[in-house]
Protein backbone atom coordinates (compact mmCIF):
# COMPACT_ATOMS: atom_id res chain seq x y z
CA UNK A 1 0.00 0.00 0.00
CA UNK A 2 1.00 3.71 -0.72
CA UNK A 3 0.79 4.93 2.63
CA UNK A 4 2.70 1.72 4.37
CA UNK A 5 5.32 2.74 7.11
CA UNK A 6 8.50 0.24 7.58
CA UNK A 7 11.11 0.00 9.78
CA UNK A 8 14.60 -0.35 8.46
CA UNK A 9 17.04 -0.07 10.75
CA UNK A 10 17.21 -0.20 14.82
CA UNK A 11 19.78 0.59 17.26
CA UNK A 12 20.06 -0.01 21.22
CA UNK A 13 22.43 1.15 23.90
CA UNK A 14 22.52 -1.21 26.48
CA UNK A 15 19.78 -0.57 29.57
CA UNK A 16 20.72 -0.47 33.14
CA UNK A 17 23.47 1.53 34.36
CA UNK A 18 26.24 3.01 32.20
CA UNK A 19 27.98 5.50 34.58
CA UNK A 20 30.26 7.17 32.37
CA UNK A 21 28.17 7.89 29.68
CA UNK A 22 25.34 10.62 29.50
CA UNK A 23 21.67 10.17 28.84
CA UNK A 24 22.74 11.63 25.02
CA UNK A 25 25.75 9.79 24.93
CA UNK A 26 23.85 6.84 25.26
CA UNK A 27 21.48 7.95 22.45
CA UNK A 28 23.43 8.85 20.29
CA UNK A 29 25.43 5.51 20.45
CA UNK A 30 21.82 4.03 19.53
CA UNK A 31 21.35 6.41 16.75
CA UNK A 32 24.78 5.53 15.08
CA UNK A 33 23.67 1.98 15.48
CA UNK A 34 20.11 2.82 14.11
CA UNK A 35 21.92 4.01 10.75
CA UNK A 36 24.71 1.47 10.01
CA UNK A 37 21.86 -1.18 10.17
CA UNK A 38 19.95 0.56 7.87
CA UNK A 39 23.12 1.37 5.88
CA UNK A 40 22.44 5.14 5.81
CA UNK A 41 24.00 8.03 7.21
CA UNK A 42 22.90 11.19 9.63
CA UNK A 43 22.83 13.59 6.44
CA UNK A 44 20.28 10.74 4.65
CA UNK A 45 17.29 11.68 7.71
CA UNK A 46 14.65 13.76 6.20
CA UNK A 47 13.34 14.19 10.03
CA UNK A 48 13.97 13.05 13.57
CA UNK A 49 11.34 12.87 16.92
CA UNK A 50 12.62 12.14 20.01
CA UNK A 51 12.30 11.89 23.61
CA UNK A 52 13.93 11.68 27.57
CA UNK A 53 12.27 12.56 30.83
CA UNK A 54 15.78 13.28 32.75
CA UNK A 55 18.32 13.11 30.24
CA UNK A 56 18.45 16.46 28.24
CA UNK A 57 16.43 17.55 25.40
CA UNK A 58 16.43 14.89 22.60
CA UNK A 59 17.22 18.22 20.24
CA UNK A 60 20.60 18.28 21.71
CA UNK A 61 21.81 15.16 19.61
CA UNK A 62 22.17 17.68 16.65
CA UNK A 63 25.38 18.62 18.51
CA UNK A 64 26.76 15.18 18.65
CA UNK A 65 25.53 13.76 15.38
CA UNK A 66 25.81 16.61 13.24
CA UNK A 67 24.00 20.39 12.35
CA UNK A 68 22.40 19.94 9.02
CA UNK A 69 19.34 21.94 9.52
CA UNK A 70 17.05 18.36 10.27
CA UNK A 71 13.65 19.11 11.97
CA UNK A 72 14.31 17.32 14.94
CA UNK A 73 11.00 17.45 17.00
CA UNK A 74 11.04 16.55 20.94
CA UNK A 75 7.71 14.64 22.25
CA UNK A 76 7.14 13.62 26.08
CA UNK A 77 4.36 11.44 27.15
CA UNK A 78 5.74 10.00 30.58
CA UNK A 79 6.45 6.13 30.54
CA UNK A 80 4.63 6.27 26.89
CA UNK A 81 7.25 8.56 25.33
CA UNK A 82 8.25 5.69 22.86
CA UNK A 83 4.95 5.45 21.17
CA UNK A 84 4.20 8.83 21.04
CA UNK A 85 7.83 9.61 19.26
CA UNK A 86 6.57 6.78 17.07
CA UNK A 87 3.71 7.64 16.05
CA UNK A 88 4.52 11.32 15.15
CA UNK A 89 7.32 10.10 13.17
CA UNK A 90 4.88 8.13 11.05
CA UNK A 91 2.56 11.04 10.87
CA UNK A 92 5.69 13.05 9.59
CA UNK A 93 5.70 10.67 6.73
CA UNK A 94 2.55 10.55 5.85
CA UNK A 95 1.79 14.58 6.16
CA UNK A 96 4.46 14.63 3.59
CA UNK A 97 7.81 15.93 5.92
CA UNK A 98 9.81 13.69 4.23
CA UNK A 99 10.64 9.83 3.80
CA UNK A 100 12.82 8.60 5.82
CA UNK A 101 13.12 9.58 9.73
CA UNK A 102 14.28 8.79 13.13
CA UNK A 103 12.87 7.81 16.30
CA UNK A 104 15.00 7.96 19.32
CA UNK A 105 14.30 7.68 23.40
CA UNK A 106 16.63 8.10 25.50
CA UNK A 107 16.79 8.63 29.45
CA UNK A 108 19.31 8.37 33.10
CA UNK A 109 17.11 7.93 35.74
CA UNK A 110 18.49 8.43 39.69
CA UNK A 111 18.07 5.00 41.55
CA UNK A 112 15.16 4.57 43.13
CA UNK A 113 11.10 4.99 42.54
CA UNK A 114 10.43 8.32 40.25
CA UNK A 115 10.10 11.45 41.78
CA UNK A 116 6.99 13.21 40.71
CA UNK A 117 6.35 16.64 40.17
CA UNK A 118 3.05 17.15 41.33
CA UNK A 119 2.00 20.14 39.36
CA UNK A 120 3.59 18.67 35.92
CA UNK A 121 0.83 15.88 36.59
CA UNK A 122 -1.85 18.47 37.97
CA UNK A 123 -2.06 16.54 41.14
CA UNK A 124 -3.44 18.57 44.79
CA UNK A 125 -0.29 19.14 47.20
CA UNK A 126 -1.97 17.20 49.63
CA UNK A 127 -2.02 14.00 47.32
CA UNK A 128 2.35 14.35 47.10
CA UNK A 129 2.05 14.77 50.95
CA UNK A 130 0.55 11.91 52.43
CA UNK A 131 2.55 10.05 50.09
CA UNK A 132 -0.15 8.59 47.07
CA UNK A 133 1.99 10.20 44.46
CA UNK A 134 3.39 6.89 44.01
CA UNK A 135 2.66 5.06 40.82
CA UNK A 136 3.84 1.68 42.45
CA UNK A 137 0.62 2.18 44.31
CA UNK A 138 -1.95 2.79 41.36
CA UNK A 139 -0.02 -0.92 39.87
CA UNK A 140 -0.47 -2.83 43.49
CA UNK A 141 -4.10 -1.68 43.84
CA UNK A 142 -5.21 -2.27 40.14
CA UNK A 143 -3.76 -6.17 40.23
CA UNK A 144 -5.17 -6.78 43.72
CA UNK A 145 -8.62 -5.90 42.94
CA UNK A 146 -7.99 -8.12 39.19
CA UNK A 147 -6.93 -10.89 41.56
CA UNK A 148 -9.96 -11.00 43.36
CA UNK A 149 -12.32 -10.39 40.68
CA UNK A 150 -10.21 -12.94 38.22
CA UNK A 151 -8.78 -15.27 40.77
CA UNK A 152 -5.42 -15.05 39.73
CA UNK A 153 -2.63 -16.30 42.36
CA UNK A 154 0.51 -15.04 43.63
CA UNK A 155 2.24 -17.70 42.01
CA UNK A 156 1.04 -15.60 38.71
CA UNK A 157 2.93 -12.72 39.87
CA UNK A 158 5.86 -15.03 40.72
CA UNK A 159 6.21 -16.63 37.31
CA UNK A 160 6.02 -13.21 35.27
CA UNK A 161 9.09 -12.11 36.93
CA UNK A 162 10.55 -15.68 36.87
CA UNK A 163 9.82 -15.48 33.19
CA UNK A 164 11.50 -11.73 32.59
CA UNK A 165 14.93 -12.76 34.45
CA UNK A 166 15.28 -16.09 32.53
CA UNK A 167 14.53 -13.68 29.36
CA UNK A 168 17.04 -11.04 30.25
CA UNK A 169 19.88 -13.99 30.84
CA UNK A 170 19.37 -14.18 26.85
CA UNK A 171 19.71 -10.65 26.45
CA UNK A 172 23.29 -8.76 26.09
CA UNK A 173 21.33 -5.59 26.23
CA UNK A 174 19.41 -6.27 29.17
CA UNK A 175 20.54 -4.50 33.16
CA UNK A 176 18.96 -7.60 35.16
CA UNK A 177 20.47 -10.63 34.20
CA UNK A 178 20.84 -12.94 36.86
CA UNK A 179 17.83 -16.34 36.91
CA UNK A 180 15.62 -15.95 39.86
CA UNK A 181 13.97 -19.03 42.10
CA UNK A 182 10.25 -18.75 42.31
CA UNK A 183 11.20 -18.10 46.69
CA UNK A 184 14.02 -15.69 45.85
CA UNK A 185 11.24 -13.58 44.04
CA UNK A 186 8.51 -14.59 46.70
CA UNK A 187 10.47 -13.68 49.77
CA UNK A 188 12.05 -10.56 48.42
CA UNK A 189 10.79 -7.49 50.65
CA UNK A 190 7.36 -6.41 50.17
CA UNK A 191 7.11 -2.61 48.11
CA UNK A 192 3.44 -2.63 47.74
CA UNK A 193 1.40 -5.37 48.90
CA UNK A 194 0.90 -8.23 47.01
CA UNK A 195 4.19 -6.83 44.82
CA UNK A 196 7.72 -7.46 45.99
CA UNK A 197 10.74 -6.01 45.45
CA UNK A 198 11.69 -8.15 42.26
CA UNK A 199 7.93 -8.00 40.71
CA UNK A 200 8.84 -4.21 39.91
CA UNK A 201 11.51 -2.85 37.47
CA UNK A 202 12.72 -0.08 38.26
CA UNK A 203 14.00 3.31 36.49
CA UNK A 204 17.37 2.86 34.75
CA UNK A 205 19.46 4.08 31.94
CA UNK A 206 19.48 3.29 28.20
CA UNK A 207 18.45 4.56 24.90
CA UNK A 208 16.77 3.17 21.42
CA UNK A 209 16.52 4.32 18.06
CA UNK A 210 14.89 3.14 15.10
CA UNK A 211 14.67 4.29 11.12
CA UNK A 212 11.51 4.62 9.35
CA UNK A 213 10.88 5.41 6.00
CA UNK A 214 7.97 5.03 3.46
CA UNK A 215 7.14 2.42 1.10
CA UNK A 216 9.41 3.80 -1.94
CA UNK A 217 12.25 3.85 0.33
CA UNK A 218 11.73 0.38 1.70
CA UNK A 219 11.79 -1.02 -2.07
CA UNK A 220 15.28 -0.31 -1.54
CA UNK A 221 16.05 -2.83 0.92
CA UNK A 222 15.76 -6.52 1.34
CA UNK A 223 13.07 -8.10 2.88
CA UNK A 224 14.23 -9.65 5.37
CA UNK A 225 15.45 -6.38 6.56
CA UNK A 226 12.52 -4.36 6.78
CA UNK A 227 9.45 -4.95 8.54
CA UNK A 228 5.99 -3.36 8.23
CA UNK A 229 3.83 -0.99 10.81
CA UNK A 230 1.34 -2.79 10.48
CA UNK A 231 -1.03 -0.29 12.68
CA UNK A 232 -0.12 1.93 15.71
CA UNK A 233 -3.02 3.45 18.01
CA UNK A 234 -2.13 5.76 20.71
CA UNK A 235 -4.76 6.71 23.70
CA UNK A 236 -5.33 8.66 26.35
CA UNK A 237 -7.76 7.35 28.91
CA UNK A 238 -11.71 8.18 29.20
CA UNK A 239 -13.75 9.02 31.98
CA UNK A 240 -14.68 5.66 34.04
CA UNK A 241 -11.24 4.04 33.70
CA UNK A 242 -8.85 3.57 36.56
CA UNK A 243 -5.88 4.55 35.65
CA UNK A 244 -2.64 5.78 37.01
CA UNK A 245 -2.19 9.16 39.24
CA UNK A 246 -6.11 10.47 39.58
CA UNK A 247 -7.12 11.43 43.39
CA UNK A 248 -10.35 9.73 42.30
CA UNK A 249 -12.49 7.49 40.13
CA UNK A 250 -16.12 7.53 38.26
CA UNK A 251 -17.77 4.26 39.87
CA UNK A 252 -18.87 3.63 36.38
CA UNK A 253 -16.11 1.69 34.65
CA UNK A 254 -15.44 1.64 30.93
CA UNK A 255 -12.52 0.03 28.85
CA UNK A 256 -9.16 0.75 29.77
CA UNK A 257 -7.28 3.06 27.87
CA UNK A 258 -4.98 0.39 27.14
CA UNK A 259 -8.28 -1.94 25.79
CA UNK A 260 -8.88 1.10 23.75
CA UNK A 261 -5.91 1.35 21.86
CA UNK A 262 -5.84 -2.01 21.56
CA UNK A 263 -8.82 -2.24 19.53
CA UNK A 264 -8.23 0.47 17.34
CA UNK A 265 -4.95 -1.25 16.67
CA UNK A 266 -6.25 -4.61 16.14
CA UNK A 267 -9.00 -2.67 13.69
CA UNK A 268 -6.41 -0.35 11.76
CA UNK A 269 -4.59 -4.14 11.29
CA UNK A 270 -7.77 -5.82 10.46
CA UNK A 271 -6.26 -8.80 12.08
CA UNK A 272 -7.49 -10.20 15.44
CA UNK A 273 -5.58 -11.02 18.53
CA UNK A 274 -5.25 -14.43 17.91
CA UNK A 275 -3.04 -13.99 14.99
CA UNK A 276 -0.52 -12.23 17.29
CA UNK A 277 2.81 -14.63 17.18
CA UNK A 278 4.53 -12.76 20.25
CA UNK A 279 3.87 -9.83 22.56
CA UNK A 280 6.17 -7.17 24.44
CA UNK A 281 3.95 -5.39 27.14
CA UNK A 282 3.96 -2.79 29.51
CA UNK A 283 5.11 -4.88 32.43
CA UNK A 284 6.00 -1.84 35.18
CA UNK A 285 5.22 -4.66 37.49
CA UNK A 286 4.44 -8.34 37.23
CA UNK A 287 0.44 -7.91 37.46
CA UNK A 288 1.00 -4.98 35.10
CA UNK A 289 1.97 -7.65 32.23
CA UNK A 290 -0.78 -10.09 33.16
CA UNK A 291 -3.83 -7.52 33.30
CA UNK A 292 -2.46 -5.44 29.62
CA UNK A 293 -2.55 -9.67 28.28
CA UNK A 294 -6.26 -9.55 28.83
CA UNK A 295 -6.72 -5.89 28.13
CA UNK A 296 -4.68 -5.86 24.72
CA UNK A 297 -7.30 -8.97 23.55
CA UNK A 298 -4.54 -12.02 23.71
CA UNK A 299 -6.71 -14.08 26.46
CA UNK A 300 -9.62 -13.90 28.57
CA UNK A 301 -9.48 -12.23 32.29
CA UNK A 302 -8.46 -15.25 34.40
CA UNK A 303 -6.95 -17.35 31.57
CA UNK A 304 -3.64 -16.09 32.84
CA UNK A 305 -3.29 -18.03 35.83
CA UNK A 306 -3.50 -21.16 33.20
CA UNK A 307 -0.87 -19.92 30.71
CA UNK A 308 1.22 -18.66 33.16
CA UNK A 309 1.25 -22.32 35.02
CA UNK A 310 2.14 -23.95 31.34
CA UNK A 311 4.93 -21.92 30.58
CA UNK A 312 2.88 -20.34 27.70
CA UNK A 313 4.28 -16.72 27.54
CA UNK A 314 7.73 -18.23 27.77
CA UNK A 315 10.11 -18.21 24.19
CA UNK A 316 9.20 -21.48 23.32
CA UNK A 317 5.12 -21.39 24.71
CA UNK A 318 2.32 -20.52 22.14
CA UNK A 319 2.66 -17.03 22.65
CA UNK A 320 5.67 -15.43 23.78
CA UNK A 321 5.63 -12.56 26.50
CA UNK A 322 8.47 -9.63 27.31
CA UNK A 323 11.28 -11.76 25.27
CA UNK A 324 14.02 -9.48 25.82
CA UNK A 325 13.00 -9.61 29.49
CA UNK A 326 10.61 -6.65 29.08
CA UNK A 327 11.14 -3.47 32.23
CA UNK A 328 11.63 -5.92 35.28
CA UNK A 329 14.96 -7.18 33.10
CA UNK A 330 15.69 -3.76 31.83
CA UNK A 331 14.57 -1.36 33.77
CA UNK A 332 12.73 1.65 32.56
CA UNK A 333 14.37 4.42 31.42
CA UNK A 334 11.18 6.18 30.41
CA UNK A 335 12.28 7.90 27.13
CA UNK A 336 13.48 4.63 25.48
CA UNK A 337 11.11 1.99 26.99
CA UNK A 338 8.50 1.86 24.46
CA UNK A 339 11.09 1.64 21.86
CA UNK A 340 12.98 -1.12 23.14
CA UNK A 341 9.88 -2.95 22.70
CA UNK A 342 9.18 -2.35 18.88
CA UNK A 343 13.29 -3.03 18.69
CA UNK A 344 12.77 -6.64 20.09
CA UNK A 345 10.04 -7.14 18.04
CA UNK A 346 11.88 -6.06 14.46
CA UNK A 347 14.88 -8.46 15.94
CA UNK A 348 12.40 -11.17 16.53
CA UNK A 349 10.57 -10.62 13.01
CA UNK A 350 13.92 -10.65 11.49
CA UNK A 351 15.07 -13.45 12.92
CA UNK A 352 17.87 -12.52 14.57
CA UNK A 353 17.03 -12.90 18.21
CA UNK A 354 19.34 -15.71 18.69
CA UNK A 355 19.46 -17.54 22.04
CA UNK A 356 16.04 -15.99 22.95
CA UNK A 357 14.64 -16.37 19.33
CA UNK A 358 10.66 -17.59 19.01
CA UNK A 359 9.65 -19.74 16.07
CA UNK A 360 8.91 -18.20 12.99
CA UNK A 361 6.76 -15.10 14.09
CA UNK A 362 5.36 -13.23 11.55
CA UNK A 363 2.63 -10.98 13.41
CA UNK A 364 4.40 -9.10 16.61
CA UNK A 365 2.41 -6.41 19.65
CA UNK A 366 3.72 -4.17 21.54
CA UNK A 367 2.27 -1.94 24.43
CA UNK A 368 3.24 1.01 26.41
CA UNK A 369 1.68 2.89 29.01
CA UNK A 370 2.15 5.63 30.97
CA UNK A 371 0.72 8.29 33.25
CA UNK A 372 -2.01 9.76 33.29
CA UNK A 373 -3.43 7.00 31.75
CA UNK A 374 -1.86 6.99 28.09
CA UNK A 375 -1.44 3.35 26.33
CA UNK A 376 0.38 3.10 23.04
CA UNK A 377 -0.04 -0.32 20.94
CA UNK A 378 1.81 -1.01 17.77
CA UNK A 379 1.82 -3.92 15.73
CA UNK A 380 4.62 -5.24 13.38
CA UNK A 381 4.57 -7.67 10.40
CA UNK A 382 7.24 -9.12 8.71
CA UNK A 383 7.40 -8.57 4.81
CA UNK A 384 6.82 -12.14 3.25
CA UNK B 1 -5.92 25.49 66.97
CA UNK B 2 -6.62 22.76 64.46
CA UNK B 3 -5.79 22.92 60.57
CA UNK B 4 -6.80 20.86 57.53
CA UNK B 5 -4.56 19.71 55.04
CA UNK B 6 -6.26 21.67 53.15
CA UNK B 7 -9.52 23.08 53.02
CA UNK B 8 -11.06 22.52 49.62
CA UNK B 9 -10.86 18.85 50.51
CA UNK B 10 -12.37 19.22 53.88
CA UNK B 11 -14.47 20.64 56.22
CA UNK B 12 -16.05 20.76 59.48
CA UNK B 13 -14.52 20.46 63.57
CA UNK B 14 -13.37 17.82 66.05
CA UNK B 15 -16.46 16.13 66.17
CA UNK B 16 -17.94 16.49 62.63
CA UNK B 17 -16.39 16.88 59.10
CA UNK B 18 -16.34 15.77 55.81
CA UNK B 19 -14.96 15.04 52.63
CA UNK B 20 -15.80 17.85 50.16
CA UNK B 21 -16.19 17.02 46.29
CA UNK B 22 -17.46 19.59 43.68
CA UNK B 23 -21.20 18.74 42.37
CA UNK B 24 -22.13 19.46 38.63
CA UNK B 25 -25.67 20.51 39.32
CA UNK B 26 -26.65 19.78 35.37
CA UNK B 27 -24.75 16.53 34.61
CA UNK B 28 -24.34 15.42 38.41
CA UNK B 29 -20.94 14.50 37.95
CA UNK B 30 -18.68 14.58 41.00
CA UNK B 31 -14.80 15.96 41.15
CA UNK B 32 -12.72 15.36 43.99
CA UNK B 33 -10.81 17.27 44.71
CA UNK B 34 -13.63 19.95 43.34
CA UNK B 35 -12.93 22.10 40.29
CA UNK B 36 -13.95 25.32 38.98
CA UNK B 37 -16.42 24.21 37.02
CA UNK B 38 -17.75 21.13 35.44
CA UNK B 39 -15.24 19.93 32.44
CA UNK B 40 -18.11 18.65 30.42
CA UNK B 41 -20.88 21.18 31.20
CA UNK B 42 -19.03 24.41 32.42
CA UNK B 43 -20.80 25.59 34.66
CA UNK B 44 -20.23 26.14 38.34
CA UNK B 45 -19.47 23.13 40.57
CA UNK B 46 -21.56 23.20 43.85
CA UNK B 47 -20.25 21.88 47.06
CA UNK B 48 -21.13 18.46 48.03
CA UNK B 49 -20.43 16.41 50.69
CA UNK B 50 -18.96 13.31 50.56
CA UNK B 51 -20.76 9.68 52.37
CA UNK B 52 -18.71 9.30 55.21
CA UNK B 53 -19.19 5.27 54.85
CA UNK B 54 -17.90 3.25 51.78
CA UNK B 55 -16.14 0.57 51.20
CA UNK B 56 -12.30 -1.18 50.07
CA UNK B 57 -12.66 -1.49 46.11
CA UNK B 58 -8.78 -2.48 46.46
CA UNK B 59 -6.02 -1.86 48.47
CA UNK B 60 -2.19 -1.87 49.51
CA UNK B 61 0.31 -1.34 51.19
CA UNK B 62 3.32 1.46 51.11
CA UNK B 63 6.48 -0.38 52.22
CA UNK B 64 9.30 2.19 51.06
CA UNK B 65 9.51 5.93 52.65
CA UNK B 66 8.13 8.26 49.22
CA UNK B 67 10.27 10.69 47.99
CA UNK B 68 10.71 14.46 49.47
CA UNK B 69 9.21 16.32 47.39
CA UNK B 70 6.13 15.63 47.13
CA UNK B 71 6.25 12.86 50.44
CA UNK B 72 6.25 15.23 53.07
CA UNK B 73 9.13 13.45 55.37
CA UNK B 74 8.27 15.89 58.46
CA UNK B 75 4.56 14.61 59.24
CA UNK B 76 6.17 13.31 63.02
CA UNK B 77 9.67 13.28 64.75
CA UNK B 78 8.36 8.84 64.50
CA UNK B 79 10.46 7.45 61.42
CA UNK B 80 8.75 6.39 58.20
CA UNK B 81 6.14 3.72 58.95
CA UNK B 82 4.75 1.38 56.30
CA UNK B 83 1.19 2.22 55.97
CA UNK B 84 -2.26 0.40 54.17
CA UNK B 85 -4.36 2.52 51.79
CA UNK B 86 -7.21 2.01 49.48
CA UNK B 87 -9.44 3.07 46.59
CA UNK B 88 -12.51 3.84 49.09
CA UNK B 89 -16.29 3.31 46.96
CA UNK B 90 -18.44 5.80 48.55
CA UNK B 91 -21.87 4.75 47.78
CA UNK B 92 -21.04 4.60 44.68
CA UNK B 93 -21.10 7.87 44.03
CA UNK B 94 -17.36 8.34 43.50
CA UNK B 95 -13.92 6.38 44.06
CA UNK B 96 -11.08 8.26 46.26
CA UNK B 97 -7.57 7.36 47.39
CA UNK B 98 -7.01 7.23 51.16
CA UNK B 99 -5.24 6.04 54.08
CA UNK B 100 -6.30 3.26 55.94
CA UNK B 101 -5.93 3.01 59.40
CA UNK B 102 -6.76 0.08 62.24
CA UNK B 103 -6.05 -2.66 59.77
CA UNK B 104 -3.40 -5.23 59.25
CA UNK B 105 -2.63 -6.91 55.86
CA UNK B 106 -4.09 -10.18 57.57
CA UNK B 107 -7.71 -8.73 58.44
CA UNK B 108 -8.25 -6.45 55.68
CA UNK B 109 -10.55 -7.46 52.74
CA UNK B 110 -11.91 -5.99 49.40
CA UNK B 111 -15.54 -4.70 50.05
CA UNK B 112 -14.92 -4.04 53.83
CA UNK B 113 -16.87 -1.32 55.27
CA UNK B 114 -15.09 1.40 56.13
CA UNK B 115 -15.92 5.59 57.63
CA UNK B 116 -14.11 8.50 57.28
CA UNK B 117 -12.16 9.46 60.57
CA UNK B 118 -10.03 12.44 60.83
CA UNK B 119 -5.95 11.84 61.38
CA UNK B 120 -3.39 13.77 62.92
CA UNK B 121 -0.95 14.67 59.56
CA UNK B 122 1.68 17.28 61.10
CA UNK B 123 2.09 18.85 64.67
CA UNK B 124 3.98 22.33 65.25
CA UNK B 125 4.93 23.66 68.59
CA UNK B 126 3.13 26.28 68.62
CA UNK B 127 0.34 24.14 68.42
CA UNK B 128 -0.99 25.15 64.76
CA UNK B 129 -1.56 21.00 64.19
CA UNK B 130 -2.43 19.57 61.05
CA UNK B 131 -5.17 17.11 60.64
CA UNK B 132 -6.12 14.96 57.61
CA UNK B 133 -8.46 12.31 56.21
CA UNK B 134 -8.08 8.32 56.88
CA UNK B 135 -10.56 5.50 56.65
CA UNK B 136 -10.67 2.92 59.55
CA UNK B 137 -13.15 -0.21 59.95
CA UNK B 138 -16.54 0.40 60.82
CA UNK B 139 -16.77 -0.64 64.80
CA UNK B 140 -19.70 -3.48 65.13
Amino acid sequence: MKNDIYIIGVGLHKFGRTPDKTGLEQAKSAVNKALKDSKLKWQDLDFAVGGSQDAGNADSLINKMGATGLPFINVFNGCATGGSAMITGMNSILAGQGSLGLIVGFDKHDPGAFRVDLDKWDLPQWYGDMGFALTTQFFATKINRYMHDHNISESSLVRVAMKAFKNGNLNENAWRTKILSYDDIKSSIMINHPLTKYMFCSPSEGAAALIICNEEVANRYPSNQKIKIKACSFKSRREGTFEVFQPSYQPHMVNTVTKDAALDAFNKANISPEEIDIAQIQDTESGAEIMHMAELGLCEDGEQEQLLANNETHINGKLPINTDGGCLANGEPVGASGLRQIIENVIQLRGQAGKRQTKNPRLALSQVYGAPGISCVSILEKVQ
Amino acid sequence: MNKFIDNKILSGDKNQFTLLAGHCQICSRLYFPTLLNCSVCETDLKEYKLPKKGTIWSWTTQHFQPKNPPYDDKQGIESFQPFCLGIIDLNNELRITAKLIDVTTEDIYINMPVELVQLPFKSFRNGNDVTTFAFQPIKK
